[in-house]
């Protein structure tokens, strides 16, 4: 699934740096994700993934470096970057006063791209009712429907920031189960933030481990699984690059 | 960005679609007023309008308020902002698109609420404002577009909670301070129609900067709540503060107009002395009327507050010129304060006395020779009051005055006696002892309907009562009244202008030929002294009989009738007192020692800056005697 060297990246960041007053929360990070790749980016709370999301998403400027999304700058081109980027936040964020079908019916508008059917089958299938507000939706259904609404515009790249956050079990496993149907359709490019390790092995092709800011781990999960041949899986690898369990023990 | 930004207004309306169900509930209660206890039947129609304008307003108030404030702001601090960042749409148009809404869905729900009413019969108007689109249309979007704005704004900065919240309170009040203080300083010098319009000025200019302010906001913080409030505080209060700065300094400018900014200037000399008090408009300021004491030797000027020239009451010199003393109403205030300068001094500046009246300025006040003592007449009240102390010397009530400005004078005989002279259907005067706090009065002869000029000598013992109704010009015993000869009247001796000379005699300008005026010279008691012609004239012709500008030189200003108020340039002669001989004065114009007929009478000593001074349209002159020609002193040397 991964393109060539040659290939422009989906996501090119160099030197970002984010400070929040004294403190750093992104340390001088630089990598590249290709296009088809699903990019794993883990970290403990704190150690800034948010912060890196945001200025990947252009909602943040970076205080140095610089972020391109499908060769477009973040910060100043974001509008052109998000025509073919799907977004599904940590905490899901459409108008609660709109229904699914309300606003699906306004995020048409905005894409060229933008797969109605596709949408509407989508809702259907993980049974959002139609004609419920946002509001009213519970926390899974709404992190179905941002799901659809991010994979409305049949995106280049998807980044997902932490989408399973406070999901139970069945909840994760729906979610997963359409992003692995998605993946598998279209090859996008899929950035993912997430505590959900056992989630993360199934989908990510690639990974990259914040600690304090800074990027320690940044390659594929061969080759880290390869480095940690030890240990036996992707959560046991985290707890040991982040200094939370000795890889010898 | 104009299609994003429609789109997420029209998302927004969808979303908010209940105002607008709300609104036509609110449009439709107006039809209920006549259920209101106390409504009579005739005036429901009445009712109905007001109670829709009152309910759109209201309305309109609550909705632009409470749209503006959780337009942005609110999706902002509960982290939904992203949702729209995460679209194809720039910051600029999600901006526009949510604020914009908020204003579209507060004037549709105005306009909802008001329209029944006006369609079935009632106009909708604001009070003052008339009641086309346009009248009511403009101020209806700029308090909608200035409430939405301070509501974003304000909820920006409550909802982030961040220590940018301590700039906006040190920025509002500074610029609060700042502009308030400016607007006041132009309010207190009287020109209230400025004061408003920089106030309203500053209000329109506060929108702009609400919503650039806005802008950057989520243009520069997206969703960064804390960011956001930083942007918009440092780019709101950099803007504010300019805009305050800007008012503070043109109220500064404007107050601090100086004699050559006076476009158009009138003078009030002192009788002896270099000093002449100037008043008039000054150059980019209007409503202002400075004030200033000129020097017209050095050219040192003394600003004065300024003040509210409506009182009447000139500043007032001593009859040396070393003192003087004006009365001013405290802006917004009903105390009248009096304020005195000492000119001799090396540094002049005007003080504050203790003397403060309320409510009304005393119709006539006059200052005593020494400059110690004012008198004042408030209604049938005669004061004098001492100006270092502060206390009252003397007091009579009189028991018949006049409470017309024109027909009353005040004047100090010497530091002791006060006359108040009213020109009443007879001539009444009124003196006051100071020492001995008594009081006597005479009767004299009867005065016309129109506005008499009064002439004393010093020392008050003759007088000229210059009526322009039939009586004419008559002299008289100044104790008591008596005529002691008929001047001049219409018909055989018509007198149309005349005064004491500073040696006593009298001087008169006359017609003894119809068609011919001459000056005539005439004793002390009024006999014929000599007579000098000065040409023809015709039946609007005006002569102005100044003072000797030079000794023995008379000036004298001729001019046509014209419009009241306006003071034409006219001819400007001296008259040698000794041989008659007429030279003219290169631009002509009026003395200004002659302009007080009406006023206060305050002879100008031979030579002295009173009597060269020369009222030319709007513009004051000093005459040069010897070469006749005259040199501008303040105004503009236009045509009025």
């Amino acid at each position: 699934m991964i393109e060539s060297a040659n290939a422009a990246p989906v996501v090119a960041i160099d030197g970002l740096t984010v400070r929040y007053g004294r403190k750093t929360a992104v340390d001088d990070v630089s990598l590249r994700i290709p296009a088809g790749a699903v990019y794993a980016l883990l970290g403990r709370n704190g150690a800034g993934k948010s912060s890196l999301v945001h200025c990947l998403l252009g909602l943040r400027r970076p205080d140095a470096g610089r972020v391109t999304l499908l060769g477009h700058d973040a910060w100043r081109e974001r509008r052109h970057a998000m025509l073919h980027t799907g977004v599904v936040p940590e905490d899901p964020d459409p108008s609660p006063g709109l229904t699914p079908v309300e606003l699906a019916r306004f995020c048409s508008r905005l894409y060229p791209t933008w797969n109605t059917a596709d949408v509407a089958e989508r809702l259907r299938r993980v049974g959002v009712p139609a004609g419920l507000r946002f509001g009213s939706l519970s926390k899974g259904q709404k992190k179905l429907v941002s799901l659809a609404l991010a994979l409305g515009p049949m995106p280049k790249l998807l980044v997902l920031d932490d989408p399973t956050l406070g999901l139970d079990v069945p909840g994760r496993r729906t979610f997963f189960e359409e992003l692995v149907g998605e993946l598998s359709d279209r090859g996008t490019t899929v950035l993912l933030t997430t505590h959900d390790l056992v989630s993360a092995e199934g989908v990510a092709d690639r990974v990259g481990i914040l600690v304090d800011g800074r990027l320690v781990v940044d390659e594929t999960m061969e080759a880290l699984k390869a480095r940690h041949a030890a240990l036996p899986a992707l959560e046991e690898i985290f707890l040991a690059v982040t200094g939370q369990r000795s890889e010898v023990a | 960005m104009m299609r994003g930004a429609i789109l997420i207004a029209m998302r927004e309306v969808r979303e908010r679609r209940a105002v607008l169900a709300a609104a036509l509930v609110a449009g439709l209660l107006p039809f209920a007023s006549p259920l209101i206890p106390g409504v009579a039947a005739a005036r429901a129609g009445e009712a109905r309008d007001a109670m829709a304008a009152i309910l759109a307003l209201g309305l309109g108030v609550i909705l632009s308020i409470l749209l503006g404030a959780t337009a942005v702001a609110r999706d902002l601090a509960e982290n939904r902002l992203g949702f729209d960042f995460a679209r194809p749409i720039g910051a600029l148009g999600i901006w526009a698109g949510r604020l914009g809404a908020a204003v579209g869905l507060t004037l549709a729900a105005i306009v909802i609420v008001a329209t029944p009413a006006s369609l079935i019969g009632g106009r909708i108007s604001l009070p003052d404002r008339g009641e086309t689109i346009g009248e009511i249309g403009l101020p209806v979007l700029g308090a909608v577009l200035l409430f939405v704005g301070l509501a974003h704004a304000a909820s920006v900065a409550f909802r982030s909670r961040s220590r940018w919240l301590a700039l906006d309170l040190v920025g509002l009040v500074v610029v609060l301070l700042l502009a308030a203080s400016g607007v006041k300083r132009i309010h207190d010098a009287f020109a209230v129609e400025t004061a408003w319009l920089v106030g309203t000025v500053a209000v329109v200019a506060l929108i702009p900067a609400l919503w650039i302010a806005s802008a950057l906001q989520v243009a520069r913080g997206r969703t960064d709540l804390v960011r956001g409030h930083r942007t918009q505080s440092i780019a709101l209060w950099s803007m504010l503060l300019v805009l305050a700065l800007a008012i503070a300094g043109f109220s500064l400018w404007f107050v601090a107009a100086d004699v050559d900014d006076l476009v158009a200037a009138w003078a009030e000399p002192a009788p002896a002395g270099p000093w002449i008090a100037l008043d008039g408009t000054a150059r980019g300021r209007p409503g202002l009327e400075a004030q200033f004491l000129l020097d017209t030797e050095s050219g040192r000027s003394i600003r004065l507050a300024p003040g509210d020239l409506t009182s009447g009451n000139a500043t007032m010199f001593t009859r040396d010129g070393r003192s003087a003393v004006w009365m001013h109403r405290m802006a917004g205030s009903n105390t009248i304060e009096v304020e005195v300068i000492d000119l001799a001094g090396p540094d002049p500046r005007p003080r504050m006395t203790s003397i403060a009246f309320d409510l009304l300025m005393p119709i006539r006040a006059d200052l005593s020779p020494s400059g110690t003592r004012l008198a004042t007449l408030q209604g049938r009240s005669l004061a004098v009051h001492d100006l270092e102390a502060g206390r009252i010397l003397a007091a009579a009530t009189l028991a018949e005055t006049d409470q017309t400005w024109g027909r009353v004078r005040v004047t100090f005989v010497d530091e002791n006696r006060v006359r108040v002279y009213v020109l009443g259907e007879r001539l009444i005067a009124h003196e006051l002892d100071v020492e001995h706090r008594a009081s006597t009065s005479w009767t004299g002869p009867e005065v016309g309907e129109a506005y008499p000029a009064l002439h004393w000598r010093a020392g008050h013992d003759r007088l000229i009562l210059a009526d322009p109704g039939p009586t004419g010009a008559v002299l008289l015993d100044g104790s008591s009244g008596a005529t002691i000869r008929q001047l001049g009247a219409l018909g055989a001796q018509s007198v149309t202008s005349c005064g004491f000379l500073d040696d006593g005699r009298i001087a008169m300008v006359a017609e003894p030929v119809w068609g011919r005026a001459a000056l005539e010279l005439l004793s002390t008691d009024g006999a014929p002294l000599a007579s000098f012609d000065l040409g023809t004239t015709d039946p609007s012709t005006t002569f102005w009989l100044g003072a000797e500008a030079a000794p023995g030189m008379l000036l004298i200003g001729r001019s046509s009738r014209t419009e009241p108020g306006e003071l034409p340039a006219g001819r400007l002669m001296l008259v040698d007192l000794s041989t008659g001989m007429v030279r003219e004065v290169e631009g002509g114009g009026r003395p200004v020692a002659a302009m007080s007929w009406i006023d206060q009478q305050r002879p100008a000593q031979p030579a002295s800056v009173a009597a060269r001074l020369v009222q030319r349209a709007r513009s004051v002159w000093l005459l040069d005697p010897a070469s006749a020609t005259l040199r501008l002193l303040a105004g503009r040397d236009e045509p009025s």
